[in-house]
Protein backbone atom coordinates (compact mmCIF):
# COMPACT_ATOMS: atom_id res chain seq x y z
CA UNK A 1 0.00 0.00 0.00
CA UNK A 2 1.32 3.46 -0.73
CA UNK A 3 2.83 5.66 2.87
CA UNK A 4 -0.39 7.86 2.94
CA UNK A 5 -2.62 5.15 4.05
CA UNK A 6 -0.38 3.39 6.86
CA UNK A 7 -1.53 6.63 9.13
CA UNK A 8 -5.12 5.13 9.72
CA UNK A 9 -3.90 1.47 9.43
CA UNK A 10 -4.80 -0.87 11.98
CA UNK A 11 -2.58 -2.72 13.66
CA UNK A 12 -3.14 -6.66 14.78
CA UNK A 13 -3.35 -5.63 18.14
CA UNK A 14 -5.53 -3.00 17.61
CA UNK A 15 -7.95 -4.82 15.37
CA UNK A 16 -7.89 -7.26 18.54
CA UNK A 17 -8.75 -4.30 21.00
CA UNK A 18 -11.47 -2.77 18.70
CA UNK A 19 -13.19 -6.01 18.45
CA UNK A 20 -13.04 -6.88 22.51
CA UNK A 21 -14.58 -2.84 22.53
CA UNK A 22 -17.27 -3.83 20.40
CA UNK A 23 -17.79 -7.30 21.32
CA UNK A 24 -21.86 -6.52 22.98
CA UNK A 25 -22.68 -4.32 19.78
CA UNK A 26 -21.72 -7.00 17.19
CA UNK A 27 -22.95 -9.62 18.85
CA UNK A 28 -26.00 -7.77 19.24
CA UNK A 29 -25.55 -7.18 15.93
CA UNK A 30 -24.72 -10.92 15.11
CA UNK A 31 -28.21 -11.83 16.75
CA UNK A 32 -30.35 -9.76 14.80
CA UNK A 33 -28.91 -10.26 11.15
CA UNK A 34 -29.37 -14.31 12.05
CA UNK A 35 -32.46 -14.48 14.43
CA UNK A 36 -30.11 -17.03 16.02
CA UNK A 37 -28.39 -16.39 19.28
CA UNK A 38 -26.32 -19.40 19.27
CA UNK A 39 -25.09 -19.15 15.90
CA UNK A 40 -24.17 -15.52 16.80
CA UNK A 41 -22.03 -16.72 19.22
CA UNK A 42 -20.33 -19.03 16.83
CA UNK A 43 -19.95 -16.29 14.52
CA UNK A 44 -18.29 -13.97 17.10
CA UNK A 45 -16.13 -16.20 17.97
CA UNK A 46 -15.12 -17.11 14.00
CA UNK A 47 -14.61 -12.91 14.08
CA UNK A 48 -11.84 -13.54 17.47
CA UNK A 49 -10.03 -16.44 15.03
CA UNK A 50 -9.86 -14.46 12.22
CA UNK A 51 -8.46 -11.31 13.92
CA UNK A 52 -6.21 -13.32 15.49
CA UNK A 53 -4.98 -14.86 12.61
CA UNK A 54 -5.20 -12.71 9.68
CA UNK A 55 -2.74 -10.25 8.91
CA UNK A 56 -4.64 -7.40 7.40
CA UNK A 57 -2.82 -3.82 6.23
CA UNK A 58 -4.63 -0.57 5.70
CA UNK A 59 -7.81 -1.08 7.43
CA UNK A 60 -9.20 2.35 7.46
CA UNK A 61 -12.06 1.80 10.25
CA UNK A 62 -11.64 -1.05 12.20
CA UNK A 63 -15.25 -0.55 13.61
CA UNK A 64 -16.91 -0.64 10.21
CA UNK A 65 -14.24 -3.52 9.22
CA UNK A 66 -15.46 -5.71 11.86
CA UNK A 67 -19.44 -4.67 11.52
CA UNK A 68 -18.50 -5.35 7.66
CA UNK A 69 -16.60 -8.81 8.65
CA UNK A 70 -19.55 -10.09 10.81
CA UNK A 71 -21.42 -9.07 7.40
CA UNK A 72 -19.56 -11.68 5.46
CA UNK A 73 -19.61 -14.32 7.82
CA UNK A 74 -23.62 -14.36 7.99
CA UNK A 75 -23.36 -14.42 4.41
CA UNK A 76 -21.16 -17.22 4.18
CA UNK A 77 -23.21 -18.87 6.51
CA UNK A 78 -26.45 -18.46 4.43
CA UNK A 79 -25.47 -19.42 0.62
CA UNK A 80 -24.14 -22.44 2.47
CA UNK A 81 -27.18 -23.15 3.65
CA UNK A 82 -28.92 -22.24 0.07
CA UNK A 83 -26.79 -24.41 -1.54
CA UNK A 84 -27.46 -27.18 0.75
CA UNK A 85 -30.90 -26.46 0.35
CA UNK A 86 -30.40 -26.88 -3.51
CA UNK A 87 -29.23 -30.16 -2.88
CA UNK A 88 -31.74 -31.64 -1.16
CA UNK A 89 -34.01 -30.23 -4.10
CA UNK A 90 -32.08 -31.07 -6.75
CA UNK A 91 -34.20 -34.85 -6.06
CA UNK A 92 -37.53 -33.43 -5.91
CA UNK A 93 -37.51 -30.51 -8.71
CA UNK A 94 -36.05 -30.50 -11.76
CA UNK A 95 -34.93 -26.37 -11.55
CA UNK A 96 -32.51 -24.77 -9.40
CA UNK A 97 -33.16 -21.90 -7.49
CA UNK A 98 -31.55 -18.72 -8.81
CA UNK A 99 -28.72 -19.30 -6.06
CA UNK A 100 -28.54 -22.77 -6.69
CA UNK A 101 -25.18 -23.20 -8.46
CA UNK A 102 -24.70 -26.37 -7.13
CA UNK A 103 -21.19 -27.14 -7.63
CA UNK A 104 -21.52 -30.39 -6.92
CA UNK A 105 -23.36 -31.28 -10.51
CA UNK A 106 -21.62 -32.58 -13.46
CA UNK A 107 -20.07 -30.30 -15.47
CA UNK A 108 -22.46 -29.69 -18.42
CA UNK A 109 -25.08 -29.41 -16.21
CA UNK A 110 -23.13 -27.14 -14.02
CA UNK A 111 -22.39 -24.61 -16.89
CA UNK A 112 -26.20 -25.32 -17.73
CA UNK A 113 -27.30 -23.56 -14.69
CA UNK A 114 -24.69 -20.75 -14.91
CA UNK A 115 -25.14 -19.52 -18.39
CA UNK A 116 -28.67 -19.37 -17.16
CA UNK A 117 -27.86 -17.52 -14.44
CA UNK A 118 -26.22 -15.00 -16.79
CA UNK A 119 -29.04 -15.04 -18.54
CA UNK A 120 -31.56 -14.07 -15.99
CA UNK A 121 -29.50 -11.13 -14.79
CA UNK A 122 -28.55 -10.02 -18.17
CA UNK A 123 -32.27 -9.92 -19.04
CA UNK A 124 -32.76 -8.14 -15.72
CA UNK A 125 -30.22 -5.97 -15.97
CA UNK A 126 -31.36 -4.69 -19.56
CA UNK A 127 -34.62 -4.17 -18.68
CA UNK A 128 -33.86 -1.37 -15.61
CA UNK A 129 -34.97 2.04 -15.96
CA UNK A 130 -32.11 4.00 -17.96
CA UNK A 131 -30.66 5.86 -14.82
CA UNK A 132 -31.36 3.23 -12.89
CA UNK A 133 -29.53 0.42 -15.00
CA UNK A 134 -26.21 2.81 -15.75
CA UNK A 135 -25.37 3.49 -11.98
CA UNK A 136 -26.09 -0.25 -11.58
CA UNK A 137 -23.98 -1.13 -14.07
CA UNK A 138 -21.39 1.00 -13.74
CA UNK A 139 -21.51 -0.02 -9.86
CA UNK A 140 -21.69 -3.91 -9.84
CA UNK A 141 -20.63 -4.70 -13.48
CA UNK A 142 -17.33 -2.24 -14.09
CA UNK A 143 -16.78 -2.61 -10.38
CA UNK A 144 -16.71 1.71 -9.73
CA UNK A 145 -17.28 3.35 -6.17
CA UNK A 146 -20.26 4.15 -5.27
CA UNK A 147 -18.35 8.00 -5.41
CA UNK A 148 -16.96 7.42 -8.62
CA UNK A 149 -19.99 6.40 -10.28
CA UNK A 150 -21.56 9.64 -8.92
CA UNK A 151 -19.07 11.91 -10.05
CA UNK A 152 -19.99 9.99 -13.49
CA UNK A 153 -23.11 10.43 -14.02
CA UNK A 154 -23.20 14.02 -12.18
CA UNK A 155 -25.42 13.41 -9.29
CA UNK A 156 -24.70 12.86 -6.03
CA UNK A 157 -23.78 9.96 -4.14
CA UNK A 158 -26.89 9.73 -2.40
CA UNK A 159 -28.87 9.74 -5.60
CA UNK A 160 -26.68 6.71 -6.37
CA UNK A 161 -27.90 4.31 -3.58
CA UNK A 162 -30.94 5.50 -4.43
CA UNK A 163 -30.44 4.01 -7.77
CA UNK A 164 -28.42 1.06 -7.00
CA UNK A 165 -31.08 -0.01 -3.72
CA UNK A 166 -33.85 0.13 -6.87
CA UNK A 167 -32.08 -2.08 -9.29
CA UNK A 168 -31.98 -4.67 -6.37
CA UNK A 169 -35.20 -4.87 -5.98
CA UNK A 170 -35.85 -4.54 -9.39
CA UNK A 171 -33.70 -7.52 -9.66
CA UNK A 172 -35.46 -9.38 -6.89
CA UNK A 173 -38.76 -9.00 -8.64
CA UNK A 174 -37.79 -10.45 -11.99
CA UNK A 175 -36.00 -13.31 -10.47
CA UNK A 176 -38.62 -14.32 -8.30
CA UNK A 177 -41.47 -13.87 -11.10
CA UNK A 178 -39.33 -16.34 -13.19
CA UNK A 179 -39.49 -19.20 -10.63
CA UNK B 1 -43.28 -13.14 0.15
CA UNK B 2 -41.44 -10.30 0.68
CA UNK B 3 -43.06 -6.63 0.67
CA UNK B 4 -41.56 -4.13 -1.75
CA UNK B 5 -41.35 -1.55 1.14
CA UNK B 6 -39.13 -4.13 2.87
CA UNK B 7 -37.06 -4.91 -0.17
CA UNK B 8 -36.38 -1.25 -0.88
CA UNK B 9 -35.76 -0.40 2.82
CA UNK B 10 -32.85 -4.09 3.09
CA UNK B 11 -31.31 -2.77 -0.37
CA UNK B 12 -30.86 0.66 0.94
CA UNK B 13 -29.34 -0.66 4.08
CA UNK B 14 -27.00 -2.92 1.76
CA UNK B 15 -25.93 -0.30 -0.20
CA UNK B 16 -25.19 1.67 1.95
CA UNK B 17 -23.14 -0.96 4.01
CA UNK B 18 -19.50 -1.25 2.23
CA UNK B 19 -19.00 2.52 3.21
CA UNK B 20 -17.11 3.77 6.45
CA UNK B 21 -19.96 5.71 7.35
CA UNK B 22 -22.30 3.38 7.44
CA UNK B 23 -25.31 3.57 10.16
CA UNK B 24 -24.82 -0.02 11.89
CA UNK B 25 -26.71 1.09 15.21
CA UNK B 26 -29.76 1.85 12.74
CA UNK B 27 -29.32 -1.28 10.41
CA UNK B 28 -29.26 -3.44 13.70
CA UNK B 29 -32.12 -1.34 15.32
CA UNK B 30 -34.37 -1.93 11.91
CA UNK B 31 -33.23 -5.45 12.05
CA UNK B 32 -34.53 -5.85 15.57
CA UNK B 33 -37.67 -4.29 14.89
CA UNK B 34 -39.53 -6.55 12.55
CA UNK B 35 -38.12 -10.48 11.41
CA UNK B 36 -39.57 -9.94 8.27
CA UNK B 37 -36.87 -7.35 7.26
CA UNK B 38 -34.07 -9.72 7.73
CA UNK B 39 -35.79 -11.72 5.58
CA UNK B 40 -36.29 -9.21 3.18
CA UNK B 41 -32.32 -8.34 3.58
CA UNK B 42 -31.14 -11.73 3.38
CA UNK B 43 -32.62 -12.00 -0.46
CA UNK B 44 -31.00 -8.88 -1.45
CA UNK B 45 -27.89 -9.88 -0.53
CA UNK B 46 -28.02 -13.13 -2.17
CA UNK B 47 -28.57 -11.52 -5.29
CA UNK B 48 -25.69 -9.08 -4.89
CA UNK B 49 -23.63 -12.22 -4.20
CA UNK B 50 -24.90 -14.35 -6.83
CA UNK B 51 -24.36 -11.84 -9.13
CA UNK B 52 -21.09 -11.16 -8.05
CA UNK B 53 -20.31 -14.90 -8.75
CA UNK B 54 -21.13 -14.21 -12.53
CA UNK B 55 -20.28 -10.57 -12.98
CA UNK B 56 -17.99 -11.52 -15.77
CA UNK B 57 -20.45 -13.57 -17.80
CA UNK B 58 -22.78 -10.71 -17.09
CA UNK B 59 -20.29 -7.82 -18.03
CA UNK B 60 -19.46 -9.95 -21.47
CA UNK B 61 -23.23 -10.32 -22.10
CA UNK B 62 -24.15 -7.22 -21.39
CA UNK B 63 -20.74 -5.05 -23.42
CA UNK B 64 -21.61 -4.81 -26.89
CA UNK B 65 -19.97 -1.62 -26.77
CA UNK B 66 -17.07 -2.12 -24.61
CA UNK B 67 -14.41 -1.50 -27.46
CA UNK B 68 -14.84 2.41 -26.85
CA UNK B 69 -14.28 1.78 -23.26
CA UNK B 70 -11.53 -0.20 -23.94
CA UNK B 71 -9.80 2.42 -26.03
CA UNK B 72 -10.27 5.60 -24.08
CA UNK B 73 -8.34 3.33 -21.09
CA UNK B 74 -5.64 3.31 -23.36
CA UNK B 75 -5.52 6.62 -24.89
CA UNK B 76 -5.48 8.06 -20.96
CA UNK B 77 -2.84 5.61 -19.68
CA UNK B 78 -0.54 6.68 -22.96
CA UNK B 79 -0.99 10.24 -22.27
CA UNK B 80 -0.08 9.66 -18.25
CA UNK B 81 2.93 7.61 -17.58
CA UNK B 82 3.53 8.67 -14.41
CA UNK B 83 0.69 8.03 -12.30
CA UNK B 84 -0.40 11.51 -11.02
CA UNK B 85 -1.48 10.10 -7.60
CA UNK B 86 -4.93 11.94 -6.78
CA UNK B 87 -7.92 10.63 -8.17
CA UNK B 88 -8.29 12.51 -10.79
CA UNK B 89 -6.96 10.70 -13.14
CA UNK B 90 -9.84 7.57 -12.90
CA UNK B 91 -12.35 10.22 -12.45
CA UNK B 92 -11.58 11.34 -15.53
CA UNK B 93 -11.75 8.41 -17.57
CA UNK B 94 -14.94 7.48 -16.17
CA UNK B 95 -16.72 11.00 -16.80
CA UNK B 96 -15.76 9.84 -20.43
CA UNK B 97 -17.59 6.78 -19.30
CA UNK B 98 -20.71 8.65 -18.24
CA UNK B 99 -20.46 10.47 -22.01
CA UNK B 100 -20.28 8.21 -25.20
CA UNK B 101 -19.79 5.31 -22.95
CA UNK B 102 -23.40 6.17 -21.65
CA UNK B 103 -24.68 5.80 -25.18
CA UNK B 104 -23.28 2.90 -26.00
CA UNK B 105 -24.85 1.06 -23.08
CA UNK B 106 -27.83 2.67 -24.47
CA UNK B 107 -27.65 1.27 -27.67
CA UNK B 108 -26.68 -2.54 -26.09
CA UNK B 109 -29.76 -2.25 -24.22
CA UNK B 110 -32.16 -0.97 -27.45
CA UNK B 111 -30.57 -3.98 -29.14
CA UNK B 112 -31.33 -6.31 -26.19
CA UNK B 113 -34.72 -5.08 -26.04
CA UNK B 114 -35.15 -5.84 -29.54
CA UNK B 115 -33.99 -9.13 -30.05
CA UNK B 116 -35.78 -10.93 -26.96
CA UNK B 117 -34.71 -14.44 -26.45
CA UNK B 118 -31.15 -14.27 -28.52
CA UNK B 119 -28.60 -13.85 -26.93
CA UNK B 120 -26.66 -10.48 -27.14
CA UNK B 121 -23.91 -10.12 -29.74
CA UNK B 122 -21.24 -9.48 -27.11
CA UNK B 123 -18.42 -12.05 -28.43
CA UNK B 124 -14.73 -10.50 -27.80
CA UNK B 125 -12.41 -10.50 -30.92
CA UNK B 126 -11.19 -13.29 -29.32
CA UNK B 127 -11.03 -15.62 -26.49
CA UNK B 128 -8.11 -18.22 -25.36
CA UNK B 129 -9.27 -20.84 -23.10
CA UNK B 130 -6.53 -23.24 -21.57
CA UNK B 131 -8.92 -26.27 -20.72
CA UNK B 132 -6.48 -28.69 -20.35
CA UNK B 133 -2.92 -27.97 -19.48
CA UNK B 134 -1.05 -24.71 -19.63
CA UNK B 135 -1.22 -23.01 -22.93
CA UNK B 136 1.13 -20.46 -24.65
CA UNK B 137 -0.16 -17.35 -26.69
CA UNK B 138 1.77 -14.92 -28.92
CA UNK B 139 -0.40 -11.76 -29.05
CA UNK B 140 -0.54 -9.89 -32.34
CA UNK B 141 1.82 -7.12 -31.37
CA UNK B 142 4.21 -9.16 -29.90
CA UNK B 143 3.67 -9.97 -26.16
CA UNK B 144 4.17 -13.38 -25.21
CA UNK B 145 1.02 -15.10 -22.38
CA UNK B 146 1.33 -18.31 -20.45
CA UNK B 147 -2.01 -19.26 -19.98
CA UNK B 148 -2.38 -21.59 -16.75
CA UNK B 149 -4.62 -24.42 -17.20
CA UNK B 150 -8.18 -23.69 -16.41
CA UNK B 151 -7.94 -20.43 -17.43
CA UNK B 152 -9.47 -17.97 -19.81
CA UNK B 153 -7.93 -14.40 -21.45
CA UNK B 154 -10.05 -12.41 -23.68
CA UNK B 155 -8.94 -10.32 -26.22
CA UNK B 156 -11.20 -7.49 -26.19
CA UNK B 157 -12.80 -6.13 -29.86
CA UNK B 158 -10.90 -3.88 -31.91
CA UNK B 159 -8.51 -3.28 -29.50
CA UNK B 160 -5.59 -6.24 -28.98
CA UNK B 161 -4.05 -4.03 -25.56
CA UNK B 162 -6.81 -4.56 -23.36
CA UNK B 163 -7.18 -8.34 -22.19
CA UNK B 164 -9.47 -9.69 -19.52
CA UNK B 165 -8.07 -12.72 -17.21
CA UNK B 166 -10.01 -15.11 -15.53
CA UNK B 167 -7.75 -17.29 -14.13
CA UNK B 168 -3.79 -17.18 -14.02
CA UNK B 169 -1.31 -15.75 -16.54
CA UNK B 170 2.02 -15.03 -17.09
CA UNK B 171 2.75 -12.14 -18.97
CA UNK B 172 5.62 -11.17 -21.02
CA UNK B 173 5.33 -7.86 -22.49
CA UNK B 174 8.49 -6.33 -24.59
CA UNK B 175 8.57 -2.52 -23.61
CA UNK B 176 6.69 -0.29 -26.66
CA UNK B 177 6.43 3.63 -26.47
CA UNK B 178 3.65 3.27 -28.55
CA UNK B 179 1.40 1.06 -26.45
CA UNK B 180 0.52 -0.22 -23.14
CA UNK B 181 -1.42 -3.67 -22.34
CA UNK B 182 -3.78 -3.41 -19.95
CA UNK B 183 -5.01 -6.92 -18.04
CA UNK B 184 -8.51 -7.01 -16.38
CA UNK B 185 -9.33 -8.57 -14.02
CA UNK B 186 -12.52 -8.32 -11.74
CA UNK B 187 -12.36 -4.73 -10.76
CA UNK B 188 -8.65 -4.03 -11.18
CA UNK B 189 -6.56 -3.39 -14.01
CA UNK B 190 -3.22 -3.97 -14.48
CA UNK B 191 -1.12 -1.72 -16.83
CA UNK B 192 1.84 -2.79 -17.97
CA UNK B 193 4.87 -0.98 -18.77
CA UNK B 194 7.05 -3.01 -20.43
CA UNK B 195 7.80 -6.38 -17.95
CA UNK B 196 7.45 -9.96 -17.06
CA UNK B 197 4.56 -10.60 -14.50
CA UNK B 198 2.09 -13.10 -13.49
CA UNK B 199 -2.11 -12.34 -12.68
CA UNK B 200 -3.92 -14.60 -10.84
CA UNK B 201 -7.72 -13.83 -10.30
CA UNK B 202 -10.11 -15.98 -8.37
CA UNK B 203 -13.84 -15.44 -7.44
CA UNK B 204 -12.13 -13.68 -4.53
CA UNK B 205 -8.96 -12.35 -4.73
CA UNK B 206 -7.00 -11.73 -7.12
CA UNK B 207 -2.74 -11.99 -6.57
CA UNK B 208 -0.25 -10.27 -9.10
CA UNK B 209 3.37 -10.18 -8.98
CA UNK B 210 6.48 -8.47 -10.87
CA UNK B 211 9.49 -10.75 -12.17
CA UNK B 212 10.67 -7.68 -14.20
CA UNK B 213 9.73 -4.19 -15.17
CA UNK B 214 7.23 -2.16 -13.49
CA UNK B 215 3.08 -2.86 -13.86
CA UNK B 216 0.49 -0.24 -12.34
CA UNK B 217 -2.55 -1.79 -10.79
CA UNK B 218 -5.15 0.55 -10.56
CA UNK B 219 -9.11 -0.04 -9.65
CA UNK B 220 -11.77 1.75 -8.09
CA UNK B 221 -11.09 0.38 -4.84
CA UNK B 222 -7.35 2.04 -4.67
CA UNK B 223 -7.32 5.74 -4.03
CA UNK B 224 -4.27 5.76 -6.12
CA UNK B 225 -2.68 3.56 -8.54
CA UNK B 226 -0.13 0.99 -6.91
CA UNK B 227 3.25 0.91 -8.77
CA UNK B 228 4.94 -2.88 -8.63
CA UNK B 229 8.77 -3.40 -9.40
CA UNK B 230 10.42 -6.23 -9.68
CA UNK B 231 9.72 -8.49 -6.81
CA UNK B 232 7.04 -7.00 -5.16
CA UNK B 233 3.30 -8.01 -5.66
CA UNK B 234 0.40 -7.14 -4.23
CA UNK B 235 -2.48 -9.04 -2.78
CA UNK B 236 -6.19 -8.33 -2.73
CA UNK B 237 -9.18 -10.46 -0.41
CA UNK B 238 -12.43 -9.03 -2.15
CA UNK B 239 -14.67 -10.43 0.84
CA UNK B 240 -12.58 -8.39 3.51
CA UNK B 241 -11.51 -5.41 1.48
CA UNK B 242 -8.18 -5.72 2.08
CA UNK B 243 -4.91 -4.81 0.08
CA UNK B 244 -1.92 -5.98 1.08
CA UNK B 245 1.76 -6.35 -0.30
CA UNK B 246 3.14 -9.04 -1.11
CA UNK B 247 7.15 -9.93 -1.69
CA UNK B 248 8.10 -12.26 -4.24
CA UNK B 249 11.57 -13.90 -5.60
CA UNK B 250 11.55 -13.05 -9.49
CA UNK B 251 12.48 -16.50 -10.41
CA UNK B 252 9.28 -17.42 -8.46
CA UNK B 253 6.85 -15.23 -10.69
CA UNK B 254 4.75 -17.40 -13.51
CA UNK B 255 5.82 -21.06 -11.90
CA UNK B 256 2.89 -22.49 -12.86
CA UNK B 257 4.37 -22.57 -16.08
CA UNK B 258 6.76 -25.52 -14.66
CA UNK B 259 3.73 -27.33 -12.67
CA UNK B 260 4.74 -24.94 -9.39
CA UNK B 261 2.75 -23.20 -6.94
CA UNK B 262 4.61 -21.05 -4.97
CA UNK B 263 3.79 -19.23 -2.00
CA UNK B 264 5.12 -16.64 0.66
CA UNK B 265 2.82 -15.77 3.42
CA UNK B 266 -0.51 -16.22 1.16
CA UNK B 267 -4.26 -16.77 3.10
CA UNK B 268 -5.01 -20.59 2.55
CA UNK B 269 -8.24 -19.33 1.58
CA UNK B 270 -6.30 -17.68 -1.61
CA UNK B 271 -4.38 -20.54 -2.44
CA UNK B 272 -7.26 -23.33 -2.07
CA UNK B 273 -9.03 -21.08 -4.54
CA UNK B 274 -5.86 -20.52 -6.88
CA UNK B 275 -5.51 -24.40 -6.87
CA UNK B 276 -9.23 -24.73 -7.27
CA UNK B 277 -8.59 -23.65 -10.44
CA UNK B 278 -6.34 -26.58 -11.85
CA UNK B 279 -8.80 -29.30 -9.95
CA UNK B 280 -12.08 -30.32 -11.39
CA UNK B 281 -13.31 -30.57 -7.64
CA UNK B 282 -13.86 -28.26 -5.53
CA UNK B 283 -12.02 -27.34 -2.65
CA UNK B 284 -13.85 -26.32 0.78
CA UNK B 285 -12.39 -24.55 3.84
CA UNK B 286 -13.91 -25.69 7.25
CA UNK B 287 -14.62 -21.84 8.91
CA UNK B 288 -11.12 -20.63 10.67
CA UNK B 289 -8.79 -22.24 7.98
CA UNK B 290 -8.61 -19.92 5.55
CA UNK B 291 -7.56 -17.31 7.40
CA UNK B 292 -3.97 -19.50 8.14
CA UNK B 293 -0.97 -18.50 6.21
CA UNK B 294 0.58 -20.57 4.02
CA UNK B 295 4.40 -20.57 2.79
CA UNK B 296 6.08 -22.99 0.26
CA UNK B 297 5.55 -24.33 -2.79
CA UNK B 298 3.16 -27.13 -4.63
CA UNK B 299 3.29 -29.48 -7.60
CA UNK B 300 0.48 -29.31 -9.93
CA UNK B 301 1.00 -33.50 -10.23
CA UNK B 302 -1.46 -35.62 -10.76
CA UNK B 303 -5.17 -35.72 -9.38
CA UNK B 304 -5.78 -34.42 -6.27
CA UNK B 305 -2.13 -34.67 -5.11
CA UNK B 306 -1.22 -30.95 -4.50
CA UNK B 307 -3.99 -30.05 -2.47
CA UNK B 308 -3.45 -33.36 -0.25
CA UNK B 309 0.35 -31.82 -0.17
CA UNK B 310 -1.10 -28.53 1.32
CA UNK B 311 -2.95 -30.31 3.94
CA UNK B 312 0.07 -32.44 5.02
CA UNK B 313 2.22 -29.33 5.22
CA UNK B 314 -0.28 -27.40 6.93
CA UNK B 315 -1.16 -30.07 9.25
CA UNK B 316 -4.71 -30.54 7.94
CA UNK B 317 -7.21 -33.04 8.11
CA UNK B 318 -8.70 -33.52 4.50
CA UNK B 319 -11.94 -35.29 3.77
CA UNK B 320 -13.19 -36.25 0.04
CA UNK B 321 -16.93 -36.36 -0.55
CA UNK B 322 -17.51 -36.73 -4.17
CA UNK B 323 -15.83 -34.12 -5.55
CA UNK B 324 -15.55 -32.31 -2.97
CA UNK B 325 -12.40 -31.68 -0.76
CA UNK B 326 -12.75 -30.62 2.97
CA UNK B 327 -10.18 -29.49 4.67
CA UNK B 328 -9.94 -28.80 8.45
CA UNK B 329 -8.00 -28.24 11.45
CA UNK B 330 -6.10 -30.50 13.81
CA UNK B 331 -5.21 -33.44 11.21
CA UNK B 332 -2.19 -35.51 11.39
CA UNK B 333 -2.13 -37.02 15.01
Amino acid sequence: MQRGDESETASIEGLAGALAAHRPELLRFLTARTGDGALAEDLMQEMWLRVREGRPVSIGNPRAYLYRMAQNLVLDRLKEERRRMARDLQWSSSRTDEHGADLDRSDPEKQMIEDERVARFTAAIAALPPATGRAFRLNKIDGLGQAEVAASMGISRSGVEKHIARAMVHLRRSLAGED
Amino acid sequence: MVSEDHLLAAARWHVRSPSDDMDWDGFTNWLEADARHREAFDAVALDDAALADCRAGVAAALEGGSVDIARSSNDEVTANDDWPATGANSLRWWRWAGGAGAAAIAAGIAAMIMVPGEQPASPPAKQYLASDGARRIVLPDGARVALASGSSLSVAAGDATTLTLKGAAYFDVPHRTDRTLTVRAGDFRIVDLGTRFEVTSTANSLRVTVAEGNVSVRSPRLTKPMRLSAGQGMLALDRENVIEPLKVAPANVGSFRRGQLVYDNVPLAVVAAELGQYTDGRIVLEPGVGQRRFSGSLALGGRGEAVANLARLMDLQLRREGDVVRLSAGGGD
